[in-house]
């Protein structure tokens, strides 16, 4: 095999092995009052965890973080039709995760997605934009539970979007940036609504 | 995040060459509507032709295709076979653009990206990698195709008929999901020329036809001894169509076959892959056991009857 090709299979590989690193460091382990598990991440507002909303059903969540301290997260927002739950921690986390366009997603782009599938940590998974991203980013990866919450980041680590379901084997789907977006862009408060104030 | 220059740069360059591949085979792929369901995929095999999977077309008329500028042609069937699961639709007034092909060999762990537009306005795709390239096989249908390709690519809903793509975005073979019972397999663009090709001169694909049925059956070692053949099994005569070419070339019920124009039989798939449509009729011996003794009768193979 040509020497070219098995350095350049060497740096895709060491580059995604570097990506998978990178984005874990801004994802959590969100350990909700029921017993269920999933990931969050931490994002760029301060003392903000944004995850999916069937992850943390009470309203509080204990957050297990990259150097393993152990925290309380207090759910401050929350939107089932969108599957989101905004968690707020009494410290400053980092580091913050970097957010970017999912709109600028186009198909066949490649994403990693991480997160703590069956209590695995920052297990990272490869795949590909599989659909027009909209509200939510259609993806060919595979995720198991678990995932849930976590990062999905295009190849510049940017997050896009916060893998919610598994369609079916290979399919998946995160909730987008642009949605997130909306879903904290405070949207007004609608009395007997959705959203939870603490 | 402080990923490195150089990670950075590198996945970003990949990750707009697979978008680029995906947008490139996404030029000639089309939307099929011909299910109650949502649409299937297709190929622009030329400007006025598509090539799709036969299992997606659930009825023989009031059938269209989406452009990927959005346009909606109405089409007809030139031909097809749904054991191979390949159909050929004429697009009336269609100017669409072919896809560009690539028969160069693609090895295990090639990446591929299968792409559809299952009258979604952008493609759909999904990645993976090339899990085995290969030769004669016989599909779940019944039909004998000179050559495969299988990939580890999900099966999004409604990509039959779409392109399994090279990471240039050149297509390598036509996605089915029919024909390996589910999973994902591609016939490889030297085999759609074939079939078209048998398609625009006879409208449909011939396969050969004996009008017999048969079982396995063990050969005794003494018997193999005896007769000098080393072959395990043969396939046993139980049934006879009266006037089939069987019959007619005088092949009686109990005749234990053993091969058929030099190809050893040893069960019922081989005798299906021995009676390709190149098959139909050309004089051919099968060899056959009758009274402890191996006897050659010639046989000339018709068209199965549909």
């Amino acid at each position: 095999m040509a020497l070219d090709v098995l350095v350049r299979a060497s740096a895709v590989s060491d580059a995604v092995a570097e990506l998978s690193r990178e984005v874990a460091r801004s994802v959590v382990l969100v350990r909700g009052s029921r017993g269920s598990a999933g990931s969050g991440v931490i994002w760029d507002r301060p003392k903000l965890v944004i995850t999916n909303n069937h992850v943390v059903h009470g309203q509080t969540a204990e957050l297990v973080i990259a150097d393993g301290r152990r925290l309380l997260g207090r759910v401050v927002r929350r939107e089932p039709s969108l599957d989101l739950a905004a968690l707020e921690v009494e410290h400053e986390l980092e580091p913050r995760a970097q957010i970017g366009d999912s709109d600028a997603l186009r198909v066949g782009d490649l994403v990693l997605a991480v997160g703590n599938p069956m209590g695995e940590r920052n297990a990272p998974s490869l795949g590909i934009v599989s659909g027009q991203p909209d509200d939510v980013v259609r993806l060919s990866i595979t995720l198991r539970p678990g995932n849930s919450g976590g990062a999905l980041v295009n190849a510049r680590g940017e997050v896009v979007g916060i893998p919610h379901l598994v369609a079916g084997s290979g399919l998946a789907m995160a909730v987008s940036t642009r949605t997130v977006a909306r879903f904290l862009s405070g949207a007004p408060l609608q009395s007997g609504g959705d959203l939870i104030w603490i | 995040m402080t990923l490195s220059a150089t990670s950075s740069g590198l996945l970003a360059s990949l990750s707009d060459d697979l978008a680029e591949a995906v947008a490139h085979a996404g030029r000639s792929v089309v939307a099929v509507n011909g299910r109650r369901r949502f649409p299937a995929s297709g190929l622009a095999w030329s400007a006025d032709q598509v090539l799709t999977a036969a299992h997606v077309l659930e009825r023989d008329t009031d059938l269209s295709i989406t452009a990927p500028d959005g346009a909606q042609y109405p089409v007809h069937i030139v031909g097809g076979d749904r054991a191979s699961d390949v159909a050929l639709l004429r697009v009336d007034g269609g100017a669409l653009t072919p896809i560009e092909t690539q028969p160069a060999e693609l090895k295990p762990g090639h990446l591929v990206l299968a792409v559809g537009r299952p009258g979604t306005p952008s493609p759909i795709a999904s990645l993976g990698v090339v899990s085995s390239a290969g030769g004669t096989w016989r599909t779940a249908q019944g039909a004998v195709l000179d050559a495969y390709l299988r990939a580890d690519v999900a099966l999004l809903p409604g990509l039959s008929g779409g392109a399994l793509a090279d990471v240039q975005g050149r297509v390598v073979g036509m996605l089915s999901s029919q024909l390996a019972g589910g999973d994902p397999v591609a016939i490889p663009i030297s085999t759609l020329d074939g079939l078209v090709q048998r398609i625009l001169s006879g409208g449909s694909l011939k396969r050969a036809y004996l009008g017999v049925s048969t079982q396995p059956v063990e050969l005794q070692e003494g018997l193999r001894q005896r007769l000098g053949i080393a072959q395990q099994s043969g396939l046993m005569l139980l049934g006879l169509e009266p006037g089939a070419p069987a019959d007619k070339a005088g092949l009686l019920l109990g005749d234990i076959v053993l091969a058929i124009g030099g190809r050893t039989i040893e069960d019922g798939e081989a005798l299906q892959m021995a009676l390709g449509p190149d098959a139909v009729g050309r004089q051919t011996a099968i060899k056959v056991i009758r009274g402890g003794q191996v006897q050659e009768i010639a046989v000339t193979p018709a068209e199965r009857p549909s």
